[in-house]
This record gives structure tokens, sequence and C-alpha cells, in this order.
């Protein structure tokens, strides 16, 4: 009976606040992956951000963390940020990763879930693209050459809306 | 034989929550594989079953041998 | 991402191999996403009197065109020494024993995998040939899967089929065939974030030739003369096979449990339990494996007279138990290498059969063996 309970609330929570297109990003605190103040979407209205769900055990991140990275570089100074939360297991994983595909953008730890949760993430990587009024544009489930290309035409896009 | 039935079937029945896309960190090791590297596999199948009676259960289409 | 470590073992595992790619100017490039391992492997296996084998094996995986993966291997068999040929019952009792000069063999094998993917479904085809001086086989398989329940449940189904030539070194003139069908079927499921289960089954249908050319039973009367009988087993054999296997992750202990039960039954009247037992520590595996089988229906030591029509006295058809323990160990050299090696021993004995009675014709084996090998990724 708990279990069946359990199942249904389960069910419950992660249906109710599946993020699409459209939909505003929700308002979530998190603590930076090495540590500080935490951060939240509310202190990036105004610039395009780009909330990246990633992990080292991820297969295609291999390729979308280093594809965001120079999309980073590129846009950041026309008001585009990135947020890559990251979903592995312990910190000293995300650094082996990370000492192989440097970034720079704003990384933060989601060790309870609640930012996965809160996106309702289906996918790894799954990357959510925030316009500067903080509306939900576009979600990208799993990451492969397309998505990169397609990814760059929506941000320059979002980037001549204005805040 | 009827306990393992039985641990199988509590162990699908138990799985009523999916565990989220997000929460395979642990699933994704190495140890956690069914199959290990393909080396060692194939190097340490036919110590046992060239020996023994029972063979199979895992794939389909692998070869036979001559063990005699 | 597929449902479980299971299918997906060659993409996770390149999750942990050193990134080279060059960072992607976009447009992207076809092929950056290119990644895989080889690896070489050896094995050294003797056992206290009887054979020796040593095999080293040459293999690769790799993921291409987003979507595709290939698996290929190779490895050679050297094999040297004896192998029992004949029981005899000459001295009252039956033994195995060891006719005529040891052998050399040896016995190429070779396989490639392909794999595609088609989001939640993927569809592989395999090959594999194998090649030795009285014996040959070659086989083909293929193996769909599916992911379904957000991924925490794959079903597996897959058909093979095996061509067999078996001769003999004694007789040049024995070429029989030897053709067998399996179909198998199996889900894998994640019970937790920490733990997964799968179970397939495997039904084996195989008509032809299983005589063994080389083993013979001399039997020895209270009255009358002696019988010397040839191997004769049926002209087929019908097999199951259901093998479960359950891995749970333990992070506080950092250690991995692997514990894997195969039920295997055939209508030879052959029942037997496979079961092993891995514990993972750090890079340190040590690992248990017990087995026992019942007799086949036709297997004896010795012959009655007249003798039956199907007969063999190969132990490897008696009532035994074998016992196993080894120890792996793996190092993670840097990000692209990995370094292991096993070491093992194999006991099968007839008091290891489980319920205690096994065949008192059964030879106690005794085996060891070491194995080293390398793994590179790009």
């Amino acid at each position: 009976m708990r279990s069946v309970v359990a199942a249904l609330a389960i069910f419950a929570s992660t249906h109710a606040a599946a993020i699409e297109a459209g939909m505003p990003a929700p308002s979530l605190s998190m603590a930076p992956l090495e540590g500080g103040t935490p951060v939240t979407l509310a202190q990036l209205k105004g610039s395009v951000v780009y909330v990246d769900f990633w992990a080292s055990w991820c297969v295609p991140c291999r390729l979308s963390m280093p594809a965001l990275e120079d999309l980073y570089k590129r846009n950041k100074s026309r008001g585009f940020a990135v947020v890559g939360v990251n979903k592995d297991a312990s910190v000293a994983d995300a650094r082996r990763f990370l000492a192989k595909v440097p970034v720079s953008f704003a990384l933060v730890q989601d060790g309870a879930d609640a930012a996965a949760r809160g996106f309702d993430v289906k996918a790894m990587p799954s990357g959510y693209l925030v316009d500067r009024k903080g509306i939900v544009r576009q979600v990208h489930r799993g990451f492969t050459a397309q998505t990169g290309a397609a990814l760059e035409k929506e941000i320059d896009s979002l980037l001549k809306e204005p805040s | 034989m009827k306990f393992l039935a039985l641990l199988a079937l509590a162990a699908f029945a138990t799985a009523c929550a999916p565990v989220a896309p997000y929460q395979r960190a642990f699933l994704a090791r190495d140890d956690m594989a069914l199959d290990g590297n393909p080396g060692y596999m194939r190097a340490i199948e036919k110590t046992y079953s060239a020996k023994e009676a029972a063979s199979g259960g895992a794939a389909v289409g692998g070869g036979g041998c001559g063990c005699n | 991402m597929a449902a479980t470590k299971g299918e997906s073992s060659a993409l996770a595992q390149l999750a942990q191999a050193a990134l080279a790619l060059p960072i992607l100017a976009l447009p992207v490039k076809a092929g950056a996403a290119e990644v895989g391992e080889i690896g070489f492997t050896l094995l050294g296996y003797k056992e206290r009197g009887l054979m020796k084998i040593t095999e080293p094996v040459l293999w690769g995986r790799a993921q291409f065109l987003e979507s595709w993966e290939v698996q290929a291997s190779a490895a050679i068999d050297i094999i040297s020494g004896a192998s029992p040929r004949l029981v005899t019952n000459a001295s009252g009792k039956p033994v195995q024993t060891l006719t005529g000069a040891s052998v050399e063999d040896r016995r190429n094998t070779s396989d490639v995998k392909l794999t595609k993917h088609f989001g939640d479904f993927s569809l592989a085809g395999s090959m594999a040939y194998s090649d030795e001086q009285d014996y040959n086989s070659k086989a083909f398989g293929i193996e769909g899967r599916l992911d379904v329940n957000q991924r925490n449940t794959t079903l597996i189904a897959g058909f093979g089929s095996s061509k067999d030539h078996v001769g003999s070194t004694d007789d040049p003139t024995l070429d029989k065939p030897r053709d067998t069908k399996e179909y198998l079927v199996g889900v894998t499921q994640v019970l937790s974030p920490t733990a997964l289960v799968s179970s397939t089954i495997a039904w084996a249908r195989g008509e032809g030739y299983y005589n063994d050319p080389y083993k013979l039973t001399f039997t020895f009367f209270p009255t009358g003369g002696p019988l010397l009988v040839p191997d004769v087993r049926p002209d087929h054999r019908n097999t199951v096979a259901w093998l479960t296997r359950f891995r749970n992750h333990v992070p506080s202990l950092k250690g991995t449990l692997q514990a894997d039960y195969r039920y295997y039954s055939d209508d030879w009247g052959i029942r037997a339990h496979t079961l092993e037992v891995i514990d993972e520590r750090w890079s340190i595996r040590p690992a248990l494996r017990y087995y026992t089988q019942g007799a086949a229906d036709f297997y004896s030591p010795t012959v009655t007279r007249p003798p039956a029509t199907v007969h063999s006295s190969d132990q490897r058809l008696s009532a035994f138990g074998g016992l196993s323990p080894s120890l792996r160990v793996i190092l993670r050299v840097d990000d692209r290498l990995t370094v292991e090696g096993t070491l093992g021993y194999v006991q099968n004995a007839a008091n290891f059969h489980l319920g205690g009675s096994g065949n008192e014709a059964f030879e106690t084996l005794r085996a060891g063996y070491g194995l080293i090998g390398v793994t590179y990724a790009f």
C-alpha cells in the first residue's frame, strides 16, 4: 500500500511542474559547485540564460560542454549566460570531468535534486533557454551536432530582444 | 528456485517508482555493468564452460568450440 | 541514454575517458563525437597434470556517426597438454586415463557486433567465427533492445544461429555438421539509483553430431571379455539457460556487490546451477563462483553388456560441483589507460556436488589461471 502511495506521489510530483517553452523559469536558489553564495535565476534577469543539466557520466555532455563554452565565450559580452547544473554523485567526479573539459561559465550543484525536479528534467543532458524576461523559450533534450547549430541561432535571436 | 522467482518478482514489483534520468550517476559506474571488459569476458568464458555441461544465458550468436 | 549500464556500458565507459576531441567550432563536423577503446588481454591457464592454455585477446569498440556502435574481438587459444580420453575399470573402479601423446592445438576465434540506435530502440547484428584443427563454427545473431518506463526498464529479444563442423585429428575422414538455433528474451530493471537487476532466458535447439570423437569407455566384466565403446550421444540437444544478474552499489562503503545466478536444464537430463558473487571495493574485486551439475541420462563410467545405443563416460556430463575463487585488481593509470590483473583457481570435484553425491569416477580437476589486461580509451 505504501509503495502505491509513494508511486502516486512521485507520479504527481514528476508531472506537476513539467517546464516547456512558454512557461516562466522556476525560481530556484542553487549552490555553486565549489561553494560560495547561492545563485538564483532571478539575479540573471535581463540576460539570456541557458540552464544546462550535465554530469560526468552523461556521454553527450562531452559534446555539449565544449559547445556551450564556445557559445558562452562568443556571446557573453552581449548578455548571454550559462548555468551548468551538475548531477554527479560527488563533486570529485565533476572535477575529474572539468579537468579534461574546462569551462568558464557558472557551475552549480543540485544534490537534493531541487533544480532537476523544478524543471522536471526528462533526459540528460537537458538545456533550457531562458529569455531576458525569465521565460523559457526552448528546451533541448539530449545533445547532437544539430542541437549546437540550432542553439546558436536561437541564442542570437533572443539576444536581439529587449530586456 | 521458487525463492529466486519470488525475489525476481519482488524486485520488479518494488520498482514502481522510476529512477529519474538525472539520478543515474551510480548506475553509470563500470562496476554496475552487466557485462565486463570484452577482453576479460572473451578470455574467461571458456575457462569454465569447457569443463562444464552448462552454457549460455547471456547472449546469442556466439560460436561454439571443440573443447576437448 | 539507455536505461542501465548493461547496454550502455560502452557509452558510460567512454564518459570517463580523456577528451582529446578538439573544441567544437560550430557548425560541427560529422565524426566529432567518435569515441572508443581498444584493449589487449592475455590469459594463462594451467591444469594440474593436464592441459595448458595461453590465450591472447585483442578487442576494440567505438561509437561513430552519433547512433552507431561497433565492437570486435579476435583471440587465439594455444592449447597443449593432455586431456583424459579413456575411462577404464581395469583396476576394479572406473578411472580417467590418458592415452597417447599430448596434443597441440590452436583455435582462432573472432567476432564482430554492429549496433544502431533509434532513440529508445536499438538493433544489433553479430557474427562469430571459430576455427581449430578438428572443429569450426560460424555463428550469427541479431538482438533488439527497447527502453521503456522512463528508461528504467529495458526489454531484450534475440535470435542466433550457429553452424558447426566436427572432425577428429585421429580420423581425417570425420566431418560432421551440427546446427544450433538460439532464442533469447530478457528484462533489465532499474530498482533504485544504486541497484538494478537483469534476467534473461535463452533456449537453444541443436541438431547434429554431438559425439566426442576422442572419448572411449573400456569396461571389464566379471565374466567374458571387456568392451571398448566409443562416445555416442543423442543427435539433438535442447537447452534452457536462465540467467539473473543483480548489481547493488553502496556509496557509503564505496563498494558494489555483483551476484549472478544461472539455472540450466537440457533434454540430456542435465540440471546445473551457477552462482557467482563479486564484491568490489576501490579497485579490488574478490569473487567466488560455485557450480553444480547433475549427470546426463546416458552418462556412465562403465558400459553394460550389451552396451546402450547412447552412452558417454565424459566426466563433463557427470554429477559434480566446482568452486572457483578469484581476485581481480583494476588500476586506472591515467585518463586513458587502465591496467588490470586477475588470479583465479578452479577446483571441480565430485564431493562439491550440491547434495554431496557426485559421480565416483569423477577425477578432481585443479587449475589455476592468471590474466593481465590493458585498455586504452580514445
